[in-house]
């Protein structure tokens, strides 16, 4: 898909350079992760700033408070490993958190200098017991996690998260009649709609890793000392005795479950991601033959109410042109949905490196019959350039596209994470009939917002 | 007390949270004196101190017309473009596990000889390592002077590795270090222009450098470079001709400060704009020095003049309130008496990377408030429910944790207005006042 470009450096192909990375580290895809399963503490095996920027990210986003430890790498760690700081670590996180889970999340300068993590819990498991005493030790999980993010991105480090969780839980015992789901790096208001969904089909199911109530709690003082409602550990331990795996989004999740599958036989199911018509048809329909079960009345009047707001806004989507920019499984997601709604999308682009991403986004442009570029491992520098080219009217992205809507000179309706420019978009999920519904309201919004004279109602 | 979820829990955790804080917090938490500080992190805590890179980037960020390449695995890079609720360019050479074995150092090469191509106007760049690329010792300071000729323009390394410091205080120096390096190698002075001055350690938050500017001007100074909330690659060589220099924040321009001293001959004086008094000392102090003592008082009386009734009404909403602060190092000191002056009754005072300068300034304010280094989390709980507070002074990170606490919070850096100056510390008293006032804390 290449475009005749006066300056050849404009392309991230041509170049060494990356300008405005939209992507972040592995280490803050594990903690995603890790936040999300009851009384769990992400432990950050590096230097204090992957743990502050992290938090940032978090606190910004979710406008809560996360609870991330870390070991805090000074010079002489750096040098001689980080075996102290590591023992000492979880050995005072014990002590003044209690914590269920630890997840040792390893850093780029952890792996470097090869910090034998397995090792160093052993240890520290023994201190805590010469300390604590056994039933302390024995009450505590402590599971590594390797993220070096000079090997991938925040997508990898979820996906690496999943799998070192369930290697580490998953037991085989009596097999139960549940449905296990693999949310992703998606909003608590995502999965939300997923549980709505779930309820109304009447399955039995759990969701690991779940964030939609511990990076979205209730203001009651007191505070306890842990957000309620993360994924209990023994739930994890009892996945590998389900009926199905989900993974929602198959680049962060799809290892786990394909883990689970080949190791207790669980059967797994990867994607798709459920935004719009067709991919959440595919959802449901996934769900209720695993499950043996009819599809309920109340969700086709759902999808009934999604096609009834396509029909009454197509006057406003039909050929306008887009961009749409994030992880790869929830742009792969918006742009059928765009697609389903007549929208021109102009340029597609994920700064994950994926195999899939460029066939899958094709596939969807054939069958709309729409030439757009797409843009995989790239950056926003060439996004902005390939948009402002084609002149988009609007561009869906994470706060990192505010920038480049300045610069194209269109608005920006927000999607993925983070979002730290404007509040409540954690809140209110894009899956599902329902979320496609808010997510239609959002783009016809933003456009009348933006291109329609103020003199005139649209009604 | 913290409250745990299990009846059990609850016995052994309190005995342990405290056996923790005395066992190694006890020199860091001092009700009278000065806490221990600038000491590494104990590990395992959350701790709400930074890197050093996070440091250089908060000094270095604003400067315009320059291009900033992080010779790094990507996150850095994504993570620093955004600064102070701002975001900057920045390139990034993205390293992967080749480069971490085999070394990238051409690939830094081509990178800023691209980055040169690409954004010509530039006339400076700055090359940060951090801890991948130190760690297998990529030597930026070669790269750049063997690229240097063929780029034509300044190219300043910034080596910050995240664990090269105890916090992003060390961030700070480096980053003024290299500010130095650009100053000494392209700067000369030629002259001095009078009634002129610089203003070392402002960064613009919120339009603060406008509102010190315009006040400086109303008693004829006329401001050159502000390191680094306005400041460019010119406005830097314009710097050194300048006749004083106003020191604003010691962590971060100290070390400038000191340098233009002792290489251009300007000297410079201790200055805050955060509170009436600081203000009004302030400018007794400049005015002192080019010897227009005259027109101040009269520019200080009209300033008060125009806040005045209005400050009065917000100062009786926050009077004797109870106040956490919990601030960065140089800011404990004047913003402690900036709050005092509001009316605001200090129990708590920390800072993440004060020095014992820092502190000395903030007891001086504040004889009897207990005093926390590299505060963290569980400290801020017990603080929280042991002292219930009427507002909670700090940064973005505590912010909603206070929240959930049911206390009221004041961010810094602030949201829109400035707090500097006169009209900015009227800003500072609304804004409390609307934030210990709000109907949902009654609520609850």
């Amino acid at each position: 898909m290449a475009t005749k470009l006066e300056n050849t450096l404009i392309s991230k192909a041509n170049r060494h350079v990356t300008i405005n990375p939209p992507k972040m580290c592995q280490p803050i895809g594990a903690m995603y992760a890790t936040l999300g399963i009851d009384k769990a503490v992400p432990l950050v095996q590096g230097s204090q700033g992957c743990c502050t920027y992290v938090r940032y990210q978090f606190n910004r986003h979710f406008k809560e408070p996360v609870n991330i430890a870390v070991t805090s790498f000074h010079e002489d760690a750096a040098v001689f490993g980080g075996r102290r700081n590591l023992i000492e670590g979880i050995r005072n996180l014990i002590f003044r958190y209690a914590p269920k889970v630890i997840g040792v999340v390893t850093t780029c300068s952890s792996e470097t200098i090869g910090d034998d993590i397995e090792a160093f819990i052993k240890e520290a498991y023994k201190k805590v017991r010469e300390e604590l005493g056994d039933e302390v030790a024995q009450s505590v999980f402590v599971v590594p996690i390797h993220t070096p993010s000079y090997a991938g991105t925040h997508v990898k480090g979820y996906d690496t998260a999943t799998i070192s969780y369930i290697k580490y839980f998953a037991k085989s015992k009596e097999p139960n009649q549940k449905l296990y789901i693999i949310p992703g790096m998606i909003n608590p208001g995502d999965i939300e709609e997923v549980k709505h969904l779930l309820n109304l089909m009447g399955i039995e199911y759990s969701v690991l890793f779940d964030i939609s109530k511990t990076l979205n709690s209730p203001l009651m003082p007191p505070k306890p000392l842990y957000p309620e409602g993360g994924t209990p550990w023994q739930e994890l331990e009892d996945c590998a005795n389900g009926k199905a795996i989900l993974a929602l989004c198959p680049h962060a999740g799809g290892s786990g479950a394909s883990y689970l599958e080949s190791e207790f036989g669980v059967k797994s199911i990867l994607g798709p991601f459920p935004v719009g018509v067709e991919n959440t048809d595919k959802f449901v329909k996934n769900v209720a033959l695993v499950c043996g079960i009819e599809i309920p009345e109340e969700v086709k009047v759902e999808r009934g109410l999604l096609l009834d707001a396509m029909a009454d806004t197509c006057q406003y989507t039909m050929l306008r042109r887009a961009a749409v920019f994030g992880d790869p499984d929830i742009v792969i997601a918006v742009t059928r949905f765009l697609c389903e709604l007549g929208m021109d999308v102009k340029v597609v682009e994920t700064a994950t490196p994926s195999s899939t991403f460029a066939d899958e986004i094709k596939k969807i442009f054939d069958e709309y019959n729409i030439e757009g570029e797409i843009l995989v491992d790239s950056d926003l520098y060439e996004f902005e350039y390939l948009a402002k080219e084609a002149g988009v009217e609007v561009i869906l992205g994470n706060s990192k596209a505010v920038e480049v809507a300045k610069s194209v000179k269109c608005p920006v309706v927000r999607i993925g994470f983070p979002v730290y420019d404007r509040v409540g978009y954690f809140r209110y999920g894009i899956t599902g009939y329902k979320g496609s519904i808010w997510l239609l309201d959002l783009i016809v919004n933003t456009i009348l917002d933006y291109s329609y004279p103020h003199d005139k109602l649209h009604q | 007390m913290i409250n745990f979820t299990s009846k059990q829990d609850e016995k052994w955790c309190i005995e342990m949270v405290i056996k923790a804080f005395l066992d190694q917090r006890q020199g860091h938490i001092k009700q009278s004196g000065i806490p221990q500080c600038s000491r590494p992190t104990i590990p395992g805590v959350m701790s709400q101190r930074a890197c050093t890179y996070y440091g250089a980037r908060w000094v270095l960020a604003p400067v315009r017309n320059s291009t900033h390449i992080v010779h790094a695995p990507v996150d850095c890079a994504y993570y620093g473009q955004n600064v102070r609720k701002k975001n900057y360019l920045i390139l990034s050479t993205d390293m992967n596990e080749k480069d971490v074995i085999f070394g990238a150092h051409e690939k830094l090469e081509r990178c800023i000889e691209e980055a040169a191509k690409i954004f010509p106007e530039h006339s400076l760049i700055f090359v940060y390592s951090t801890c991948t690329s130190s760690q297998i010792g990529e030597d930026i300071k070669w790269v750049v002077e063997r690229v240097k000729e063929k780029v034509q323009k300044p190219v300043i390394p910034v080596e910050v590795p995240g664990f090269g410091g105890f916090s992003q205080s060390d961030g700070h120096h480096i980053a003024q270090r290299a500010i130095i390096s650009y100053l000494s190698g392209y700067c000369r002075k030629e002259s001095t222009k009078p009634f002129s001055v610089n203003i070392i350690g402002e960064y613009n938050v919120a339009g603060e450098t406008l509102v010190i500017k315009k006040l400086l001007e109303k008693i004829g100074i006329k401001v050159i470079c502000s390191y680094t909330g306005d400041c460019d690659a010119d406005l830097m060589q314009e710097s050194v001709t300048a006749a004083l220099n106003l020191l604003v924040c010691k962590s971060s321009g100290l070390l400038l400060a000191q340098f233009m001293r002792e290489k251009y001959s300007i000297p410079f004086v201790d200055v805050s704009f955060y509170g009436l008094s600081n203000t009004i000392n302030s400018l007794k102090k400049i005015s002192k020095f080019f010897g227009i003592e005259h027109k101040v008082e009269m520019v200080i009386s009209e300033e008060y003049e125009k806040i005045k009734d209005r400050l009065e009404k917000y100062k009786k909403k926050i009077f004797s309130k109870k106040a956490v602060i919990l601030l960065g190092g140089s800011r404990i000191g004047f913003m402690a008496g900036a709050f005092k002056e509001a009316g605001l009754e200090i129990c708590v005072c920390g800072s993440q990377f004060g020095c014992n300068i820092d502190y000395e300034a903030a007891r001086f304010e504040l004889p009897s408030a207990l005093f926390i280094d590299d505060f963290n989390c569980a400290e801020i709980e017990e603080i929280l429910l042991r002292i219930k507070p009427d507002v909670f002074i700090g940064g973005t990170r505590e912010w909603y944790l206070a929240h959930k606490f049911g206390i009221p919070f004041l961010v810094l850096p602030q949201e829109t207005k400035p707090y500097a100056c006169f009209e900015g510390f009227l800003n500072m008293c609304e804004d409390l006042s609307k934030e210990i006032h709000a109907p949902v804390w009654r609520l609850i």
